[in-house]
């Protein structure tokens, strides 16, 4: 190869790299801003990397946690190795609500996303998404209880409603009886 | 462990030839940062100027290219900073692994251990220009490998690092719950190259 042939590979090369290092810093600093806790899992379901919004929702430190299996951060162990267990085949799972537990115990609901990573139709290892639901969903329970209240309160109110009408449409009735009696009564006399 | 890193180091580390990815400082800053904080950061820089270390940590890059000398002397350095024994340059050795998503994309980490070994000797010609990885023996059956590194003389703590990340690797490949690594063979106890015994058992989770 001639110097100049040369010369123009390693500049190239040098640009290549220049290139990739630019790239890698954007990868990095967008996975780190993504307001959604992600995770690279393997193809034996252990966590490889985890963004920031991981650590801060569930308090674990990337040196704690990544090498760890995923099922470390879930406590229905049946049901995360049944979704485990679809996920080669099915490739990606929507909306799959589970109890996550934080490092300090404290329960929480998420709703997760599954998608698996193929290259030449050959399973790489996973992606892992979810979102914390825990306050959603207490709302959801306290407007389903606040509902249920509501409607009770109302049933009642409508057998009161019920009654009153009966004793008015009684009372209606009666009064049109006396009224007629009166209106006989004048008619004998 | 204190007083790691004194001029004389400095010196016949940075005549030491080879050199190596940025990828791998940058985890191990990643990894000081989580331990120490900036202060502690801040800490490795003063200390390098104070040792007249030729690196700037700022334009350290996953593809940038360093002598090993100076990787090596960073790892010191924040034994040094973090007061580290060997199980916490054990853990840095590991943490090197955990924190560099790069090297684990581009090295196919999300493979098994069967493929990550068949490949191991390239995945070292990607981040070192210099020694040699080779896997003398490995046993799929009885899941054991025997990792052999030629040509790589730096630090004896080096080897401690290596041991780390080489756990790590298979602790993400394998599902196995129980990893054994060993140094079977130093250049700095007089063998000929280093060699490290990692198995990974046979009880699943």
């Amino acid at each position: 190869m001639k110097q100049s042939e040369l010369k123009k590979c390693k500049e190239e090369l040098s640009d290549l790299q220049g290139e990739l290092n630019k790239l890698i810093d954007y990868i990095n600093s967008f996975f780190d801003f993504l307001p959604i806790p992600v995770c690279d899992l393997s193809s034996t379901f252990h966590i490889i990397q985890i963004n920031k919004s991981v650590e801060r929702l569930t308090g674990f430190d990337a040196l704690e946690i990544v090498g760890e299996h995923v099922e470390k951060l879930f406590p229905e162990k049946e049901k995360v190795q049944n979704l485990i267990s679809l996920l080669p085949k099915k490739k990606e799972l929507d909306n799959k609500e589970l109890v996550l537990i934080k490092k300090n115990k404290e329960k929480i609901i998420i709703n997760s996303f599954w998608a698996a990573r193929v290259k030449e139709e050959k399973v790489e290892g996973f992606f892992l998404a979810f979102i914390d639901i825990t306050f959603l969903k207490k709302v959801h329970e306290e407007m389903e209880k606040t509902i249920k209240l509501r409607t009770q309160e109302l049933r009642n109110k409508v057998e009161e409603l019920e009654k009153f009408q009966k004793i008015a449409i009684g009372r209606e009735l009666k009064m049109i009886e006396l009224k007629e009696e009166i209106r006989k009564l004048k008619e004998g006399n | 462990m204190n007083n790691i890193v004194t001029k004389e180091l400095v010196k016949k580390l940075l005549s030491l030839p080879g050199h190596s990815k940025g990828t791998i400082i940058l985890a191990n800053l990643e990894f000081l940062k989580k331990r120490g904080g900036d202060e502690a950061f801040l800490q490795l820089k003063n200390k390098i100027k104070e040792l007249e270390i030729p690196v700037n940590l700022e334009e350290v890059k996953h593809r940038s290219v360093h002598p090993e000398g100076i990787s090596v002397l960073i790892v010191l350095l924040i034994t040094e900073i973090l007061n580290l024994d060997e199980s916490g340059v054990f853990e840095m050795g590991r943490a090197g692994m955990k924190l560099s998503p790069i090297v684990k994309i581009l090295t196919d980490f999300f493979a098994s251990i069967d493929t990550i070994l068949e490949k191991a000797p390239r995945y070292w010609k990607k981040y070192f220009d210099f020694g040699e990885l080779k896997i003398v023996e490995h046993n799929k059956e009885k899941k054991y490998a025997i990792i052999r590194l030629k040509g790589y003389n730096f630090h004896p703590l080096a080897c401690v690092y290596h041991a780390g990340y080489f756990y790590q690797v298979a602790k993400i490949a394998t599902d196995a719950e129980h990893i054994t690594i060993k140094e079977t063979k130093c250049t700095f106890r007089g063998d000929p190259f280093d060699e490290f015994y990692l198995s990974w058992n046979n009880e699943t989770k």
